[in-house]
């Protein structure tokens, strides 16, 4: 209890402090975005996204930020949560110069106090069954509010980021969800997913190249192909469960990879290059980089929703109880090859259609896409972002691309760290990001 | 000269003799495979990582300090297998409560790790290791040429793999391990340090990894990514001959080397795939695997 005090007594200059500095750093912040706004000197410098958009966002970002200053005494983990926020977009925009740095500084510093001085005890009951009432298209008020806040994201961060390293986002959140279906909720673990990745990478790649069909048709051949291909390899490896599963999906991989090494029109090593992106319906340009990410998006959150509908239907209960306890649900009845065999061609087929998209985003099939360290990548994603969770995948495709994005320079290393993060997730960190926040506030994320 | 099938002798018993070598590997590394799962029932993905490393360890040997090829072959497994002893300790005995699929992935991360640790040191283009000139030349066999170190590689496996199968099956040692497998607990009731025995077992896996490591070092070149091309045939002659059974891996392992240097002799196309081919079939007539134990 005295602790408890002591805590109390603390948190609140703490809390005046994070306001305090937050709201001089934000303000000293909104001085720049107006300078920058009148005279676009800030935002020249940046040079990531030149337009409109961004110039109101300099100054629409520091007053997010200040906004959250204000409310950190009250709200400290919200006030915490917009400075940083704010400060992180004003990082990748404006860039560290002497004027910018100790603004963003100030709010970095703010926002960490704000965090800091929260309350972490978990929630009662009482104040979590409202955030766990069903909301809409089965989604609860909790996982409501995140999927609105990852639709904003969708369309607020193309204006501020680089729209081809999103649509890699994109691509990798799109591929982690379809594996997910099958690791998170029928609890079986494929190790060769690149398998269906890479064919569908290749078979839209191909249709673009040489029939110049239209982009989504391609899109779906490639998805198709990932769903045929799941049919006849899951209808093997559905024979054995657990660690054998996850070996003969291997094998079966590599010897997907082998055969894309030999076949003709794979081209190999070189694999399919200058693959044009062509025309969605046949009359938008897709070659834009803006347009083919409007595209790439609503592919996103097609899929997105499609698994969140088949998890929430009596298909998916069954699903997951033949995770639980699959002889009880034999008994009860269900044929359960018959559910893992379709949950896995459902999987493979999502996996289909985001390797196409990610060929066509940039004209690209290569023997990367099947080679099983694109399964491997794709396990780490869903890992880090939580297993068996509805936002965890799309949040550690964010972390993972962006990781590579940023170590692109380290070469080799990138390897070693991403060893190192699978190490630290299966020892300590097993619920991964989304899993981790969800347990802390008792809901299902 | 002889024909055999329209095929030149030759030919036919050098691919033979190939595909032998080939499953030396693939029966030493499955069987390491199958003993660490039998103990401590986790896939060991870094298997492949620590018989690079076996490999990387003769080499640094001879580089740096001019430790020949004959000494290396005991120390490199020795040093190895302290490295997995220790790994065990620190890392993977975490992991024994949970889904044996945490160990999977544990080991993969692992894996990335040691071969990117390698590819930063070494590169990843490959180093030479000479053969050691006892073991140099070719004897006539009468009907075919056999190069010297390809005899002796498969000679010492089948010495190893056939040592290791002896030690398990009939010393007391073995029955330990054998109860230990079964029932952990209650041979730990009779005053078996049972833990120890576990992390040995690992030791043990992972030095015969890297035994195979050394004897590999000569024929292949020394580089990073030598393990992982090996490892993932490797797990489909696991699912092809099952893990229940020590002697099944042996004879898994060779008889898919031999399927393989067939294969190149008479469909050169395939002969990356027919191993994944055989498991298909394995699988759909005996989804348990050849010597596999009924689930």
């Amino acid at each position: 209890m005295s602790v408890s005090v002591q805590n109390q007594q603390v948190r609140g200059p703490v809390k005046t402090g994070a306001m305090v500095i937050g709201v001089i750093g934000g303000v000293s912040a909104l001085a720049l975005g107006l300078y920058g706004y009148f005279s676009g000197t800030v935002i020249a410098t940046a040079g990531v996204v030149n337009g409109p958009p961004l110039r109101a966002l300099s100054i629409v970002i520091p007053l997010i930020g200040i906004i959250g200053a204000g409310i950190v005494v009250a709200q400290p983990l919200l006030g915490g949560a917009l400075l940083l926020l704010s400060s992180s977009i004003l990082l990748s925009t404006m860039g560290i110069n002497l004027l910018t740095l100790p603004s963003i500084a100030m709010m970095v510093v703010a926002g960490a106090l704000g965090l800091a001085s929260a309350d972490y005890h978990a929630p009662s009951d009482e104040a979590t069954a409202a955030w766990r009432a069903p909301w809409f298209f089965g989604f609860s008020r909790a996982q409501g509010y995140a999927f609105l806040i990852m639709i904003a994201l969708i369309i607020i961060c193309p204006f501020v980021l680089y729209p081809v390293f999103l649509m890699r986002v994109l691509c990798a959140a799109l591929f982690a969800c379809a594996f997910n279906l099958m690791l998170g909720y029928v609890g079986l673990l494929s190790f060769g997913h690149a398998a269906y990745f890479g064919m569908g990478s290749y078979v839209t790649a191909w249709t673009m190249k040489h029939w110049h069909i239209d982009a989504v048709l391609a899109i779906g051949l490639g998805g198709l192909t990932g769903a045929a291909l799941g049919l006849v390899l899951g209808y093997l490896a559905i024979r054995r469960s657990g660690i054998y599963f996850a070996m003969i999906t291997l094998a079966l991989a590599q010897m997907v990879y082998f055969f894309c090494l030999e076949a003709p029109f794979t081209g190999g090593e070189d694999g399919i290059q200058q693959v044009p992106r062509g025309h969605l319906f046949g009359f938008i340009d897709l070659s834009n980089d803006m347009t083919m990410y409007w595209l790439v998006a609503a592919v996103f959150l097609g899929g997105f929703l499609m698994i969140h509908r088949i998890i929430h239907s009596p298909f998916g209960q069954v699903l997951k109880g033949i995770r639980e306890n699959e002889p009880r649900a034999t008994s009860l009845g269900y044929r359960t090859d018959d559910y893992k065999l379709i949950a896995f061609v459902l999987s493979c087929g999502i996996t289909g259609i985001a390797g196409g998209t990610k060929a066509l985003v940039f004209g690209i099939a290569t023997l990367t896409d099947v080679h099983y360290s694109t399964s491997g990548e794709v396990v780490l994603t869903t890992l880090l972002g939580g297993l068996g969770t509805v936002f965890g995948p799309a949040m550690g495709a964010l972390i993972v691309t962006a990781m590579e994005n940023y170590l692109a320079q380290a070469g080799a290393w990138v390897t070693v760290i991403q060893g190192v993060i699978f190490m630290i997730c299966v020892l300590a960190f097993r619920r991964g990001v989304i899993g981790e926040i969800g347990n802390w506030r008792k809901l299902a994320l | 000269m002889m024909m055999i099938f329209g095929i030149p002798a030759p030919l036919l018993f050098g691919q033979l003799l190939l595909g032998l070598i080939n499953g030396a590997f693939y029966a030493m590394l499955s069987l390491g495979l199958a003993v660490i799962f039998g103990m401590l029932n986790i896939i060991n993905f870094a298997h492949g990582a620590l018989f690079m490393m076996g490999a990387f360890v003769a080499w640094i040997l001879l580089d740096q300090l001019g430790i020949g090829y004959f000494p290396a072959l005991i120390l490199a497994p020795l040093i190895v297998g302290v490295f997995g002893v220790i790994l065990e300790r620190t890392i993977i005995s975490r992991l024994y409560k949970l889904d044996h699929l945490y160990g999977l992935l544990l080991t993969f991360g692992l894996s990335l790790v040691i071969e990117g640790l390698f590819r930063n040191a070494y590169g990843s283009s490959g180093l030479p290791y000479r053969i050691p000139s006892v073991l140099q030349g070719a004897t006539d066999l009468g009907f075919m040429f056999m190069p010297n170190y390809r005899g002796w590689v498969v000679l010492s496996a089948l010495v190893v793999c056939i040592s290791t199968w002896l030690i398990i099956e009939k010393t007391s040692l073995g029955a330990t391990l054998r109860a230990a497998t079964e029932n952990a607990p209650l041979v730990q009731a009779f005053g078996v340090n049972v833990p120890r025995v576990i992390t040995l077992t690992y030791g043990a896996g992972i030095a015969l990894a890297a035994f195979a490591g050394v004897l590999a070092a000569p024929i292949y070149s020394v580089n990073p990514n030598m393990g992982t091309n090996f490892i993932n045939t490797v797990f489909a002659v696991v699912v092809i001959g099952g893990m229940g059974s020590i002697l099944g891996s042996i004879i898994t392992g060779f008889g898919l080397g031999v399927i393989e240097g067939l294969t190149k002799v008479f469909y050169p196309q395939a002969s990356a795939t027919v191993v994944f081919l055989v498991m298909i079939i394995i699988l759909l007539a005996r989804p348990r695997g050849l010597f596999g134990k009924a689930a």
